[in-house]
C-alpha cells in the first residue's frame, strides 16, 4: 500500500513535471527557422520548416508543429516571389490567454496535425536531415492549409473573423 | 638520429592530416545534383591526323547522363607539332578566341537565322532533370507543374564545353606485320561562366520578341553578335589507348577522358539520397549513366552549436540492380539497388551518397606459404565483374607467384580464375574461388624451341577459399588458402623442378589488398 | 493586466456593434490610374476649358481579360471572408445610365465643385473601401513576371489602408496561373491590412475632412463673432464645439481656421446612425453634416450648402447653396 502510495506520488510529479516542461517549452517556442517555398494552391502555405528532435521522426513532428505554430503566431516570411504571411493570431497574448487550448490543440497527435501535410519525397534526406547536440535536426516541405486553420480558429473563437462586429 | 627523423615524419603527416582535415570543412558534399549538357570539339593540329581525329569526337556520345549541346564550333587550331601536347595557356587562348558561349546559348535557345530563339530545348530539359522532390513540389505550387519545366534555366549553367588534344599518335607494326596506332589525349573542359545577372542582361539584350520593330532586332542582333561571356577552364583529364585505326584509338581515349573528369569536376558526379535502407535504394539510374559495380560513397551531416554544416563520409557502397529512370519523372521514380561495401555504420534512409569512381581492380601483395613451392611472394589481382544486392560479387582472379626460395631458377606461378564472394557483412568477403594457372621455371639457356615454354611449365588447378577483411576502406587485408595439384607438362620442367621442388599441396597467402 | 482589460473593453466594444447588426463595409476594385494610362485605357474630358485625360475604367473592364481574371480571383477569396467584392462593371453600367440626368443637373451652382469621376464613382457606389490595383507584366526572355500593387483604399479620407507590392515566378507557366499566383501572394497581408484597419475602425470611428467656405453673399467672416441661442460666440469657436460633441472620442483636427475657410481633418465620425425610424444605417460624410447645416442655417438665418466630395470629403458653402 505505501508502495503504491509513493509509486503514485513520484508518478503525479513526474506528470506534473513534464507538463511544467510542456508549459515552459510552450512559452519560449520561438526557436526554429521557416521559409516561404513557394506561392501554394488556393488555401494553403507552401514552406520549407525546421524541426528538432531526439530521432529523425520526432525532429519531423517537432517540424509539422513549428509550420502550424508559425501560421498561428508567428507568420511566414516571404521569399522573392512570394509574399510574407501575417500570423492568423497577431496579437501577442493569445498564446498564454488560451493556453489550454492550445496545450491541447497541439497535443501530440492533436488537432494541429489536420492543417499540415509533409510532402518531402520520403524522409528528410541530404542536408536537410542533420546530426547535432542531443538529437536531429530536419527540414521538411510542408502544406499548410492555412484557410482551413483560420477557419477553425474562428470557429473555436480564438481568431476573430474579418466579418466579425459587422 | 633516426628517431628525430621519425618525429619529423610524424609531425608533417600529421599536419597534412589536419590541412586536408581543413580543406573538407570547406566543402560540404551536397546530394544536389543536375544534369550537365557538354560539347566535344577537337583540337587540329594541322596535320594528316586531323580528319581521323576530328570524325572520332564527332562521332562521340558521352552517354545518357550528359545533355548534347550541338554547337557550331566543332574544332579549334593550334598549330603545333602532334609530338608534343598543347599546354593549358594555348588552349585556354583558342578558347578566348572562339565565342562558345555564344554558340552554346544559340543551340540552347534554338536561335536561327533571323536570330529568334525559343526556349523548347531548356523546358524539355528542365521535366527531364525534375527529381520526384521537384515534382511533389511542383502540384503543392500554385504555378504548378508548368513550372517544372522552368528548372531547365538554371541547368543552362552547367554547360560545358570539352576540347580534346590529342598527341603521340604512334604507328606500330608487329612480327606478323599488323598495324596498329596509339595515342595519347588530353581534354580540358570549361564551364560557361553564367550567372543570374549574365543571363539577365542576355534576355534583355538579345531575345527578340515577335512585335519587336525592325531598329530593336537590329539593335538585338549586334548585341548578341557582340556578348562576351568567359569560359572558365575547371578540369582536365589525359587517357591513352590504341587500336587498329587512328580513328578507333582516338574514339576509345574519349571515355576515359570523360571519366578522368568526372573525378575533376564536382559537378559531374552524380549525388543523391538514400530513399530506403534493406536493401539501400537511391532514385538513380540508367538516366545517370548507373552501371552495376560503379562505387559512390555515403555522407551524413552534422551541424555544431554555431550552425557550421559539415559533410561526414560514412563508407562505400556499390550500385546492384540498376533502374530504368530514363522517362519523366511524375513523382514515383523507381530506385536503383546498393550494396554496402565499408563503413562502420549501417549507411541510413536520407544520408547522401555521391559518385566515387574506381576502377574495381584490387591488387594484393603478400607471402606465399607451402605449394608449389615452400616460400614465394604472391601479386593478386581482382576485377569486380558483378555485384548483387545480397552482397554477392563475382570477381576475375589474376595471380602471379615468385618462388623466392629459388631465385636462380626464377620460378614463377601465373594464373588466372573466378571468384564468388559472399559477405555475411560488408566488413568480411569469404570467397570460394578456382584458379588455373601455369608454373614457369624457366632457366637462360640457347633453346629456342617453339614449345620450350610449355616444356618448362606444369599446370597448375588451385582450388580454395579466401578471405578478406575492411581494415580502412580501401585498404584490406586478405588471406587465402588453397590446394594446388601441380601437373607438368614438359620434361623441362621435371628436370629442373628436381632442384626446385615444387609440388602438389596446400598453399596459404596472406597480405594487404588496395582497391583501385 | 491593463492589457488584459482593455482587450476585454475591445471585445465587449466590438460586440456591442455586433449586436446592432450593422452594415458591412463595400469593397470596390479599380485599376489604378497608372494601369489605365500605361495602356492607353484613358478618355479625354473637357472641364473648365482644360483638357485632361481620366481613365477609362469601361473600357479596361470590356477589354483587359487579365484585369478580369484578377478582379474574380479577388471576389473568390473576400466572398470566402463574407466580404462579397462590389461589381465594378455593374456600377458603371449604373453611372452611364444616370450620367445624363447628371449633366442636366450641372451648372446649378455654377461648377465649381465638380468631382473627378472616380470620386463620382466612389460618391454614386458608395463603396467603403476601394482596392487600386496596377499590375503589370514583364518578359524576361522567354519567360514572364508579373509585378503587382495593390492598395486598398479608404473611400473617406483617401488614406491607405495596406499596401501589397511584390512579383510573381518568373515562369513560361500560362498568364492566367501567374495572375492567380500573384493573388494568392498577396491575399492573406491584404486581408490582415482590412482586420487591422476594421479595428481602428470600430475603436476610432471613420474618418473625414470637412470644408466650410465663406460665399460673399455671407454676411459674416468665419473669426467674427455670431449670436446663437442668444449668446455672442466667435463663429469657428462654435464650429468647433459641435465637432467635440459629435466625433468619436471627440476626435478631429483643425487644419485651417481663416476668415473665409474652415477645414477639418482626422474627423471621426461614428460608422452609423439611426434614422428617423430609429434602424442604424451607415453614414457618410454628407449625411453626417446634416444636423451641422441644419443647425447654421437655423441659428444664424444664412443659406448653406453641402457638396459631397467622394464619400469622406464633404464641402459646406455658408453664404450661398
Amino acid at each position: 500500500m505505501i508502495a503504491l502510495t509513493v509509486l503514485m506520488t513520484v508518478s503525479a510529479v513526474s506528470v506534473s513535471a513534464q507538463n511544467k516542461d510542456r508549459r515552459k517549452s510552450f512559452q519560449s517556442w520561438d526557436n526554429y527557422e521557416i521559409t516561404t517555398e513557394k506561392v501554394g494552391v488556393d488555401g494553403t502555405k507552401f514552406v520549407k520548416v525546421w524541426g528538432f528532435g531526439k530521432t529523425v521522426d520526432a525532429a519531423v513532428m517537432n517540424a509539422k508543429e513549428n509550420a502550424v505554430h508559425a501560421c498561428i503566431f508567428r507568420g511566414i516570411p516571404g521569399s522573392a516571389t512570394a509574399m510574407s504571411t501575417p500570423p492568423i493570431c497577431p496579437n501577442p497574448d493569445t498564446l498564454v490567454s488560451n493556453e489550454d487550448y492550445f496545450q491541447t490543440f497541439f497535443a501530440p497527435g492533436g488537432p494541429y496535425l489536420a492543417y499540415v501535410s509533409m510532402t518531402t519525397d520520403g524522409v528528410p534526406s541530404g542536408t536537410d536531415k542533420r546530426k547535432v547536440k542531443g538529437g536531429y535536426k530536419v527540414g521538411i516541405y510542408v502544406q499548410v492549409m492555412y484557410d482551413n486553420l483560420k477557419r477553425k480558429l474562428e470557429h473555436d473563437g480564438i481568431a476573430r473573423k474579418l466579418s466579425s462586429g459587422f | 638520429m633516426l628517431k628525430r627523423v621519425f618525429i619529423i615524419a610524424i609531425a608533417v603527416l600529421a599536419s597534412s592530416v589536419q590541412l586536408a582535415a581543413q580543406a573538407k570543412v570547406r566543402d560540404v558534399v551536397t546530394s544536389d545534383y543536375n544534369r550537365n549538357s557538354v560539347s566535344f570539339v577537337v583540337i587540329q593540329r594541322g596535320d594528316s591526323n586531323d580528319s581521323a581525329t576530328s570524325a572520332a569526337v564527332a562521332a562521340f556520345n558521352p552517354g545518357a547522363k550528359f545533355d548534347i549541346n550541338n554547337i557550331r564550333t566543332k574544332s579549334v587550331r593550334i598549330r603545333k607539332s602532334r609530338d608534343e601536347a598543347v599546354l593549358q595557356t594555348e588552349v585556354n587562348e583558342a578558347v578566348a578566341a572562339t565565342p562558345f558561349a555564344r554558340d552554346i546559348l544559340g543551340a540552347i535557345f534554338n536561335r536561327d537565322s533571323n536570330g529568334m530563339m525559343d526556349d523548347k530545348t531548356v523546358r524539355y530539359r528542365g521535366n527531364y532533370d525534375a527529381k520526384d522532390q521537384d515534382v511533389i513540389n511542383a502540384r503543392a505550387a500554385r504555378i504548378g507543374e508548368d513550372a517544372l519545366g522552368d528548372l531547365g534555366y538554371a541547368l543552362v549553367k552547367g554547360s560545358y564545353v570539352v576540347l580534346v588534344d590529342y598527341y603521340d599518335i604512334e604507328r606500330h607494326v608487329d612480327k606478323k606485320g599488323n598495324v596498329s596506332y596509339s595515342t595519347s589525349a588530353r581534354g580540358y573542359a570549361y564551364r560557361i561562366g553564367l550567372d543570374d545577372g549574365t543571363m539577365n542582361d542576355f534576355y534583355e539584350q538579345c531575345w527578340i520578341y515577335d512585335d519587336d520593330d525592325q531598329a530593336t532586332r537590329s539593335a538585338k542582333l549586334t548585341a548578341f553578335q557582340n556578348l562576351a561571356i568567359d569560359m572558365v577552364p575547371v578540369a582536365s583529364a589525359s587517357s591513352y589507348s590504341s587500336s587498329e585505326t587512328v580513328q578507333g584509338a582516338a574514339s576509345k581515349c574519349l571515355s576515359g577522358i570523360v571519366t578522368g573528369l568526372e573525378n575533376n569536376i564536382s559537378a559531374w558526379e552524380v549525388a543523391v539520397a538514400i530513399v530506403g535502407t534493406k536493401p539501400l535504394r537511391a532514385k538513380i539510374g540508367t538516366k545517370e549513366d548507373l552501371y552495376n559495380g560503379a562505387r559512390y560513397r555515403a555522407y551524413s551531416y552534422t551541424e555544431d552549436n554555431n550552425g557550421n554544416l559539415k559533410s561526414v563520409p560514412r563508407g562505400y557502397l556499390r550500385a546492384t540492380e540498376i533502374s530504368s529512370n530514363t522517362g519523366m519523372s511524375i513523382g514515383e521514380t523507381e530506385p536503383s539497388e546498393f550494396y554496402q561495401i565499408s563503413g562502420l555504420a549501417n549507411i541510413e534512409e536520407g544520408w547522401t551518397i555521391k559518385q566515387s569512381n574506381d576502377a574495381r581492380i584490387g591488387v594484393m601483395l603478400g607471402p606465399r606459404f607451402g605449394a608449389p613451392g615452400s616460400v614465394m611472394v604472391g601479386l593478386d589481382a581482382d576485377w569486380l565483374l558483378n555485384v548483387s544486392t545480397n552482397g554477392t560479387m563475382q570477381y576475375v582472379l589474376g595471380t602471379l607467384a615468385l618462388d623466392l626460395g629459388n631465385l636462380n631458377y626464377a620460378p614463377i606461378l601465373i594464373g588466372l580464375g573466378y571468384g564468388y564472394g559472399l559477405h555475411l557483412t560488408r566488413l568480411f568477403e569469404f570467397m570460394p574461388y578456382g584458379l588455373l594457372g601455369l608454373d614457369h621455371i624457366g632457366v637462360s639457356s640457347g633453346d629456342e624451341s617453339n614449345d620450350r615454354f610449355l616444356r618448362e611449365s606444369a599446370l597448375v588447378l588451385e582450388p580454395g577459399i579466401r578471405l578478406c577483411a575492411n581494415v580502412a576502406y580501401p585498404l584490406q587485408v586478405f588471406s587465402k588458402m588453397g590446394f594446388d595439384v601441380v601437373l607438368p607438362l614438359g620434361d623441362l620442367y621435371r628436370y629442373y623442378n628436381n632442384y626446385v621442388g615444387h609440388q602438389t599441396g596446400l598453399a596459404v597467402e596472406f597480405g594487404a589488398k588496395w582497391t583501385f | 493586466m491593463k492589457k488584459a482589460l482593455a482587450i476585454a473593453a475591445l471585445l465587449l466594444a466590438v460586440q456591442a456593434i455586433a449586436w446592432s447588426q450593422a452594415k458591412k463595409p463595400t469593397i470596390m476594385v479599380v485599376p489604378a490610374d497608372a494601369f489605365c494610362e500605361r495602356n492607353g485605357y484613358v478618355q479625354q474630358v473637357e472641364a473648365m476649358g482644360a483638357v485632361t485625360s481620366t481613365p477609362d475604367y469601361s473600357r479596361a473592364m470590356k477589354e483587359n481579360a487579365d484585369i478580369r481574371t484578377l478582379v474574380s480571383a479577388m471576389a473568390d477569396f473576400m466572398a470566402k471572408n463574407d466580404f462579397p467584392i462590389q461589381s465594378l462593371e455593374q456600377e458603371l453600367k449604373r453611372i452611364q445610365t444616370e450620367s445624363a440626368e447628371m449633366a442636366m443637373m450641372m451648372g446649378k451652382s455654377g461648377s465649381e465643385f465638380s468631382e473627378t469621376p472616380l470620386e463620382r464613382l466612389r460618391r454614386t457606389a458608395k463603396a467603403d473601401i476601394i482596392l487600386d490595383l496596377d499590375y503589370e507584366i514583364h518578359r524576361v526572355g522567354p519567360r514572364r513576371q508579373v509585378s503587382f500593387n495593390l492598395q486598398a483604399i479608404d473611400a473617406y479620407s483617401s488614406k491607405i489602408i495596406s499596401g501589397n507590392t511584390g512579383v510573381s515566378s518568373d515562369s513560361n507557366a500560362p498568364l492566367t496561373s501567374l495572375l492567380e499566383e500573384s493573388v494568392l501572394s498577396f491575399k492573406d497581408n491584404f486581408l490582415s491590412g482590412l482586420q487591422h484597419y476594421f479595428d481602428d475602425l470600430f475603436a476610432n470611428g471613420r474618418e473625414i475632412t470637412v470644408t466650410i467656405l465663406r460665399y460673399d453673399s455671407c454676411p459674416f467672416d468665419f473669426d467674427e463673432e455670431v449670436e446663437v441661442d442668444g449668446d455672442d460666440v466667435d463663429f469657428d469657436e462654435w464650429i468647433e464645439e459641435w465637432f467635440q460633441d459629435n466625433t468619436v472620442n471627440g476626435r478631429f483636427t483643425t487644419a485651417t481656421s481663416s476668415a473665409n475657410m474652415l477645414r477639418f481633418n482626422q474627423v471621426r465620425i461614428p460608422l452609423y446612425s439611426q434614422n428617423r425610424k430609429g434602424v442604424d444605417v451607415a453614414i457618410d460624410a454628407d449625411d453626417y453634416v446634416k444636423p451641422l447645416v441644419k443647425l447654421i442655417k437655423k441659428q444664424l438665418n444664412v443659406p448653406v450648402g453641402a457638396t459631397p466630395r467622394g464619400l469622406g470629403d464633404v464641402w459646406i458653402t455658408v453664404g450661398d447653396k
